[in-house]
């Protein structure tokens, strides 16, 4: 026979089984409200990838919350006491006869019969079973019509989208690892440190700009197995840093390349363009030009250049060479001048005086002097920049360099004397007042005589000049501006003989300069003019012994035009763009590439295009820039052409 | 068409004309053995100006220290990438020697470096043919200079390069064999030769007017 205590307890797990049920059917409802809610906005209004990331967690907050609500409402079922008197409440008529039945002891049963009896005739059963299905009922009812409103509006592309923004913010990681470990890239550049140059770090790079020899750190999220990295001919594995994330380390080429990553189908590129460490740049100031001593100097020399790198200047030195002789034996010493430090500054000033006496120089002797600097660049260097070498000849009383006894060009002479004539004009324009008509007339012709006596000389060297030693004549850049001074001194000698050597002044003063030009431009004033041999070429035609021709020769081959080559290639790419843009800007890349070296302009317009195609959208414009870029540069011609000429 | 001129190349250090008959002597045997219309006397052209320009071939040697001004070592490289060809020719036939170091270090500086010529290269083989490469002078096989047969002559090669294929179109020919003092004699002299050793210029020149 069961007792009162059992009935209780019997209603007690069923009432506690109802309680769990119900806490879990109104959560459910709880989550589905939460989405159908969502969903509902979304029709009105986009959400912001906010309420997607809070979507799930507030679903199941909801549940949770709702659910613990039916739990605190029913915490009542974890007493005996409590559920006897929920049964008491409804059945009244028991009079508290099952709460004391269920004390053993305020009534053990064999002291209390009747009490007991009156206990159990409770019909707890269908007390429990009627609340059971209220209870359920309504909890089911909720589940039921949020499932309806749900399938409605059918969330499912919600809940994904929201469980990735969810995954994406919370577990970065894991999206990595199921997802394309390449999608978010980082490369940190540690330039050499030679450079001194601080160390960057580059999210989601296309191209990376550094200078050879710099290490390149690529790093994503994920685990490393499967991953590699395609460079050149090598194929890199990427190696796992114990934190979830794949690196792989390269070393900047010195020639632009592609590193190609590979995770399963996922690929993905980046253009590496390596940035040269240029050499130093040696600009000689002092001496300030070449020149021929006719004694042999004496004394100190100063040399002094002015040195910059776009890095660092680790030191300069002066490199003199001294080199004597003449026709087949020669003799040359090489000497440097103390080393200077720079202290990798960019720019300095490197100063120093030689003492001519110790260097051995003598007639015919020839010294070179040049300033060269070194970069601190040890990885590809050291860059080695070099200044101009100015060349210091001391003559000899016979020229000995010369090889042909031409005399040399009279250009110095004409310069003494056209600068006489000019001071003697100017004496004779500011004695004018002092002096009678006669006497100035008389003078400003003589002058005039001068001038064209001068005009005369200066007409014979051009002669010389042009001369090419089979009755025609060439032009050369001396004869050229000796053209322009004859002329002038033309238009001079014809106001000097007119008696305005005012007029003639500006003349002369301009003859001069061009006199002075070209004296301290003739660099090869020791070696006079080599005069050609003449060849009788009718004579001796097809007269050799030993005529070749038998072989047949084969027409110069076409040169092939880079941009040509590159043109095709891009058309190619081109026409991938509408199909499969993401094809078409990997192709793009490795065009890219060749166009770095072979045509800047290009691989500079097609870095347009890439972005472009990357982005999905229309890179028509973007390659009609790169099309325009292929045009060779227009030619700026000096003037029109004559007429039937071909420029 | 216009007529071949030999042009030798002046330079503001050393001593650029120090081979004046070489000129005469290889018109004569352009002139000898084909038919290009060769102009019958050489000019000088200054490495620095634009007339360089109208020379498709130019000679430059000497004995002294190679130092180019920053206009001249411009001016050479835009003539070399552009089809010209440029022969160096060290006068001193001396590996040791100062032109062949002060030559080379500028070269090398403008070009990068400068590579061996194969001995089966169509250098020799343009006109008339030299089966084993560069033809060796009596100033070598007299022990003169380094006392050693070169037997190779170095380049910088021009032109594309794509996939397999280098660059091979010679732009700049630099000798250590002494073709200047080998050559650098009247050409009347060749009456009195058994062999005319100015051949292999025929070549240069041949290779340079059509590759």
């Amino acid at each position: 026979m069961t007792t009162a205590l059992e009935l209780v307890r019997r209603a007690r797990r069923r009432l506690a089984a109802v309680v769990a049920l119900s806490a879990l059917l109104w959560g459910v409802s709880a989550a589905l409200a939460v989405v159908a809610a969502a969903a509902l906005v979304r029709l009105v209004v986009p959400l912001p990838a906010a309420v997607y990331a809070a979507l799930w967690p507030l679903a199941g907050l909801a549940a949770l919350a709702s659910a613990g609500v039916v739990v605190w409402r029913g915490r009542g079922v974890r007493s005996l006491e409590r559920v006897a008197l929920w049964i008491e409440e409804r059945q009244p008529e028991l009079r508290f006869a099952l709460v004391t039945a269920i004390d053993p002891r305020v009534a053990p049963a064999h002291s209390h019969a009747a009490l007991h009896a009156e206990a159990q005739r409770a019909d707890v059963s269908g007390l429990v079973g009627r609340a059971t299905r209220r209870a359920l009922g309504r909890a089911l009812g909720a589940v039921a019509a949020f499932v309806v409103v749900v399938s409605v509006l059918q969330p499912q592309a919600l809940l994904r989208a929201a469980g990735e923004e969810l995954v994406r913010r919370t577990v970065p990681d894991a999206e990595a690892a199921l997802a394309n470990r390449l999608a978010r890239l980082t490369a940190r550049v540690v330039p050499p440190a030679y450079s001194r140059l601080p160390e960057a770090t580059l999210e989601n790079p296309d191209g990376i700009s550094a200078l050879i020899g710099s290490r390149i750190t690529f790093a994503g999220s994920g685990p490393a197995d499967g991953v590699v990295a395609v460079l050149g001919g090598d194929t890199l594995a990427a190696a796992s840093d114990g934190r979830s994330r794949w690196g792989v380390e390269v070393t900047m080429p010195d020639a632009p390349t592609v590193v190609a990553f590979h995770d399963r189908e996922y690929r993905r590129l980046v253009v590496l363009e390596p940035r040269a460490d240029s050499v130093p740049v040696v600009r000689l100031r002092l001496p300030a030009r070449d020149t021929t001593y006719q004694t042999v100097p004496r004394g100190r020399l100063v040399v002094e250049a002015e040195l910059a790198d776009d890095i660092g200047l680790d030191y300069g030195v002066v490199e003199y060479m001294v080199t004597k002789g003449g026709q087949e034996s020669f003799e040359t010493k090489l000497s440097y001048g103390p080393r200077v430090a720079f202290g990798n500054a960019r720019t300095a000033v490197l100063r120093e005086a030689v003492d001519l006496d110790t260097m051995g120089l003598g007639p015919g002797t020839v010294l070179h002097i040049r300033v060269v600097a070194f970069d601190g660049n040890d990885v590809t260097g050291p860059g080695k920049g070099v200044s101009e070498t100015r060349t210091l000849r001391i003559a000899e009383p016979e020229d000995s360099v010369s090889i042909n006894p031409a005399p040399p060009l009279p250009i110095d002479s004409m310069w003494m004397s056209q600068r006489r004539l000019n001071m003697k004009t100017d004496t004779l324009i500011r004695n004018k007042p002092r002096l009678d008509l006669r006497t100035f007339v008389n003078t400003s012709s003589a002058y005039g005589n001068a001038q064209d006596e001068i005009r005369q000389r200066a007409i014979a060297v051009i002669r010389l000049l042009e001369d090419d030693g089979v009755g025609g004549t060439f032009e050369t850049q001396v004869s050229r501006m000796l053209r322009e001074a004859v002329d002038l001194m033309y238009e001079a000698r014809v106001y000097l003989g007119i008696a305005q050597p005012d007029s003639a002044m500006p003349y002369m003063v301009r003859v001069l300069e061009i006199l002075d030009e070209i004296r301290l431009a003739n660099r090869y004033y020791l070696r006079g003019v080599v005069l050609p041999e003449v060849v009788n070429v009718e004579r001796v035609r097809l007269t050799g012994e030993d005529p070749a021709g038998k072989e047949v020769r084969e027409p110069r081959r076409v040169l092939e035009d880079v941009r040509l080559r590159l043109a095709a290639r891009i058309e190619r790419a081109a026409a991938l763009a509408r199909s499969d843009p993401q094809a078409a800007a990997d192709s793009l890349v490795y065009v890219r590439v060749a166009a770095l070296v072979e045509a800047p302009a290009v691989a500079e317009a097609l870095e347009g295009a890439i972005e472009q195609l990357r982005r999905g959208v229309a890179a028509d414009s973007a390659l009609a820039r790169v099309r325009r870029a292929l045009e060779p540069a227009p030619v700026r011609l000096r003037g029109p052409v004559e007429w039937g000429g071909i420029p | 068409m216009s007529r071949f001129v030999f042009a030798t190349a002046e330079y503001a250090s050393g001593d650029w004309e120090s081979a004046p008959a070489l000129p005469a002597n290889l018109i004569d045997s352009v002139a000898r053995y084909t038919s290009i219309e060769v102009a019958p006397a050489g000019v000088s052209v200054r490495l620095d100006s634009d007339e360089l320009f109208n020379y498709p071939f130019v000679w430059l040697t000497g004995h002294l220290p190679v130092r180019f001004t920053e206009a001249e070592r411009r001016n050479l490289k835009r003539y070399v990438e552009r089809g010209g060809f440029m022969m160096v020719d060290d006068h001193n036939h001396d590996i040791t020697g100062v032109f062949h170091q002060t030559a080379t270090e500028e070269i090398e500086r403008l070009f990068g470096k400068l590579e061996q010529v194969p001995n089966d290269h169509e250098i020799y083989r343009c006109f008339f043919t030299f089966e084993n490469g560069p033809p060796h002078t009596n100033h070598e096989l007299n022990g003169w200079g380094d006392d050693l047969l070169h037997p190779h002559l170095y380049a910088i090669f021009v032109g594309p390069s794509t996939g397999d294929r280098r660059r091979d179109r010679i732009g700049l020919l630099y000798s250590n064999k002494d073709y200047s003092s080998e050559w650098n004699f009247h050409p009347e002299t060749k009456r009195t030769m058994q062999q005319d050793p100015t051949k292999f210029g025929v070549n240069l020149i041949v290779y340079a007017l059509t590759r």
